[in-house]
């Protein structure tokens, strides 16, 4: 007999078969793979609130980049591609407004920044003739905005003037329109910058429009502010020279405009003052061939009234007599210095616009006591 | 050397061990051996960043088998069948090995008490250390020692009989 000890240790000892080997191997494999990915697993979540955060890290660069970069470049004007996205974010901000007065800062904030588009549109003007409707479509806009602004904000004529005496940034805006434009420039397009130019510097019509037609507009959803914003801009033309022939503030003016007798002294007083303004602009060193476009618009628009005031269309007159007169009025925004008076050559004709106006001011008085 | 490499290494060394440690324990069923004995190396990768590389590998994978081994027999209708148990045992026994005197030794150790032949399987079959067996069973070596020494009598009287018979 063997010994106990051999015989114990002889025991047959069972081997693990191949294929339950190779599958508990393959799930080892599979655990071991498992769990190196779980170093990972962060980006393999399941949990659906993180899942959506995780997505929301990965589109908010974008979300915000691309409103923010509409927003804030002053570039996307009308007719980029990012316009409709810039205007969304100016209708959430108007809506962000709660208060009138917010919200007039607001309107004032959009009015400033159309025409800070305009500036850019201007710009590439010379390049791009088809850009004079945008142009025109803006500045309307802008003008639209600055009205309603200052309904809302009920602004007294002294605080008017106030504002206007600080310079408006606006205002500087336009007078580098203007200065872009140039007075060769299509009769549509002067004619709009210089009844902005007007509208923002002087101040002429904002008191006298009727409040409500603009307080009703304003009330209304943002989207349809905007639109209507940009509708109306024809239509705001006709509203102020409609409200500047009824309104009654004693304003000497604006009796004699309404009243037809007085009509062709009128014609008799604008020529002199165009006669008086080309020679004012002419010693001021203003180019000559850009004085005598302007003096030839300002005798064609003096013509054209005639010309209507003989057919009996008063309103046709008062409408061009009008243009003639904002035009003359703004008309040094529109030219350009010659360089042997200036030496700093075109585009400066802005560092003396405060003493020019002042002149043309005087000038124009001396035409009306004739 | 990395967890997954080091635990692969292990796992060669010691499958055929663990297979064989319950193989003998579930009355020589292979499928159930191979089953238990996945359970136990699947387990035993989950714990293993918890193991104290210091310790001896054989002592916590046999310990592991050894929990393993008390769950299976614990689940329900996991009573043990003598009658079954003995049909396996011969019919897988005749596979396994076609020595007549280690069907024998099998037969007396199965004649055992449960401890003795816990003692002995684990000292000759799984090759264990006396303080190996002490740890797994939670007694001294001492005692361990006696006990291996007791079963080795009792067995050896046992054999010495049917001889004398």
């Amino acid at each position: 007999m063997k010994d106990i000890f051999e015989q114990l240790n002889q025991l047959p000892k069972g081997k693990l078969r191949l294929k339950p080997e190779m599958r508990l191997r393959f799930l080892l494999y599979r655990k071991m793979i498992v769990k190196d990915f779980s170093k990972f697993k962060i980006l393999f979540v399941s949990h659906s609130v993180m899942r959506a955060a995780i997505v929301m890290v990965l589109i908010l660069p974008i979300v915000v980049a691309v409103p923010g970069y509409a927003y804030a470049s002053k570039g996307v004007v009308e007719g980029h591609l990012l316009y409709p996205v810039k205007k969304a974010v100016e209708n959430i901000e108007l809506s962000l407004a709660t208060t009138e007065e917010k919200k007039s800062e607001t309107l004032d904030k959009l009015a400033q920044r159309r025409f800070a588009e305009a500036e850019v549109i201007s710009e590439d003007l010379i390049n791009n003739d088809k850009k004079e409707d945008v142009l025109v479509k803006t500045i309307q806009a802008g003008v639209a905005l600055n009205i309603q602004s200052n309904i809302l904000k009920k602004v007294t004529e002294e605080e008017n003037d106030k504002k206007v005496k600080a310079e408006d940034p606006k205002a500087k805006l336009l007078e580098n329109v203007a200065l872009n434009v140039g007075i060769k420039r299509q009769e549509k397009v002067v004619d709009t910058v210089a009844w902005a130019l007007e509208n923002i510097k002087n101040n002429k019509y904002k008191n006298k429009i009727k409040k409500n037609s603009f307080e009703d507009m304003a009330s209304t959803t943002k989207e349809e502010v905007r639109l209507e914003t940009e509708e109306m801009t024809t239509s705001t033309q006709e509203v102020m020279f409609e409200n500047n022939k009824n309104t009654n503030n004693g304003n000497n003016k604006v009796l004699e405009k309404n009243n037809p007798s007085t009509t062709n002294s009128r014609f008799e007083i604008l020529k002199q003052e165009v006669k008086d303004l080309k020679n004012y602009l002419q010693s001021e060193g203003f180019v000559e061939e850009e004085v005598d476009e302007l003096s030839e618009k300002l005798n064609n628009k003096i013509k054209n009234s005639e010309n209507a005031q003989s057919k009996n269309n008063q309103k046709e007159v008062e409408d061009i007599l009008e243009s003639a007169e904002t035009l003359k009025n703004n008309a040094k925004f529109f030219m350009k210095k010659t360089d042997k008076n200036n030496g700093q050559g075109n585009g400066n004709s802005n560092n003396n616009s405060e003493t020019s106006k002042e002149k043309s001011n005087n000038g124009k008085a001396k035409g009306k006591n004739k | 050397m990395s967890q997954n490499r080091l635990y692969l290494k292990y796992y060669k060394s010691y499958r055929d061990k663990i297979y064989n440690y319950f193989l003998y324990r579930v009355a020589f069923n292979q499928m159930i051996a191979e089953d238990l004995c996945s359970e136990v190396f699947l387990r035993a990768f989950d714990k293993f960043d918890d193991f104290d590389k210091e310790r001896s590998f054989q002592s916590w994978i046999y310990a592991i088998a050894h929990n393993s081994l008390c769950n299976y027999y614990r689940g329900a209708n996991r009573e043990v069948n003598l009658e079954e148990a003995e049909h396996y045992s011969l019919e897988n026994f005749n596979s396994i090995s076609n020595s007549i005197e280690s069907q024998k030794i099998i037969e007396k150790i199965k004649k055992l008490d449960g401890y003795s032949r816990e003692v002995l399987l684990l000292r000759f079959v799984d090759e264990l250390s006396n303080s190996e067996i002490a740890n797994l069973l939670g007694k001294n070596e001492g005692a361990i020692r006696t006990q291996i020494s007791r079963a080795l009598n009792i067995l050896k009287s046992e054999i010495t009989d049917n001889y004398n018979i």
